[in-house]
């Protein structure tokens, strides 16, 4: 779909063995009551961090959340949830990268040029489930 | 009287209209203010907005790697909403982990047209309409919103 360079990224990472994944959400601006605005799948290094979530309860996926992204960035206000099948639909691949915690993984093989990583952000907007934390955290 | 545009409607910015007669010239400073009366609240509220992001994009909170949006950002970004055609609804404006600032309208359907500018007045678009239709593509900003990005908006109200 996306003809442009790719990035090689996490070359000799471990292939993800997770099936559903978190993308952390720390601003207001990048999701609304229902919907997941396409700036929050946008990184310069094109790897879009994430946090494998199979088997972990509702209070720990926002614990890890704040534990791994949250470190300097406080606590999360939502969540994007994606299935690991939905971003191998779009031609990405997801690399586990477990030095600041075993769930943490990249998003890998975003394109270079910026439209058409806008295109993918689309992409995982339409794909991702909408989570807002409740205030009472 | 003649009044000639130098773009086609629907993205003709009322000062980009060239009036030569008198009658013309009357009408023309009559249609910039009441351009100006229309569309000055709502460029106050989204100069509010961008400036807003810019800030929120260099605070501490930011995400590891994240770059800060830079002044000529936010002025491109600014003078990009002043481009915009007043028949085009507004957008809903972020900051974007790469310095740059994103503009984003929504469909009932689901359908998302998305742009962002940096700071060399690079603007980067895609959308995903009804019916499963993608486009994305680069304009530069000269001034006027190119007609891409006009026809892009238009076509989450307008399928086909």
């Amino acid at each position: 779909v996306f003809s442009g360079s790719r990035a090689q990224d996490n070359e000799g990472a471990t292939q993800s063995p997770y099936s559903l994944f978190s993308r952390f959400i720390f601003s207001e601006r990048h999701f609304s009551q229902n919907k997941v605005k396409p700036p929050a799948f946008i990184h310069p290094s094109r790897r879009i961090s994430v946090i494998a979530i199979d088997r972990l309860a509702v209070d720990e996926i926002w614990k890890v959340g704040d534990e791994v992204a949250g470190q300097s960035r406080g606590p999360s206000l939502a969540r994007a949830d994606i299935t690991a099948t939905a971003v191998k639909e779009i031609g990405l691949s997801i690399q586990m990268d477990p030095a600041p915690h075993p769930r943490h993984a990249n998003i890998c093989g975003c394109p270079v040029d910026k439209d058409e990583m806008k295109a993918v952000a689309l992409e995982l907007c339409a794909r991702a489930q909408l989570f807002v934390r409740s205030t009472a955290h | 009287m003649t009044i000639a545009p130098t773009r086609v409607w629907p993205c003709v910015p009322i000062k980009a209209i060239v009036a030569f007669s008198d009658e013309a010239q009357s009408v023309n400073k009559l249609l910039r203010e009441l351009h100006l009366q229309i569309m000055a609240p709502r460029m106050e509220r989204f100069t509010a907005e961008i400036q807003s992001a810019a800030l929120e994009s260099a605070s501490s909170s930011r995400e590891v790697g994240a770059i800060p949006v830079s002044p000529l950002t936010s002025n491109y970004a600014i003078a990009f909403v002043k481009s915009l055609p007043f028949e085009i609804p507004d957008p809903e404006i972020a900051h974007e982990a790469d310095g740059e600032i994103s503009f984003d309208w929504f469909g009932a359907m689901g359908q998302i047209f998305s742009v962002s500018i940096d700071q060399t007045g690079r603007l980067a678009y895609a959308g995903r309409f009804e019916g499963g239709s993608k486009i994305h593509g680069t304009e530069r900003f000269m001034d006027s919103c190119p007609q891409e990005i006009v026809h892009g908006v238009f076509r989450l109200t307008s399928p086909g």
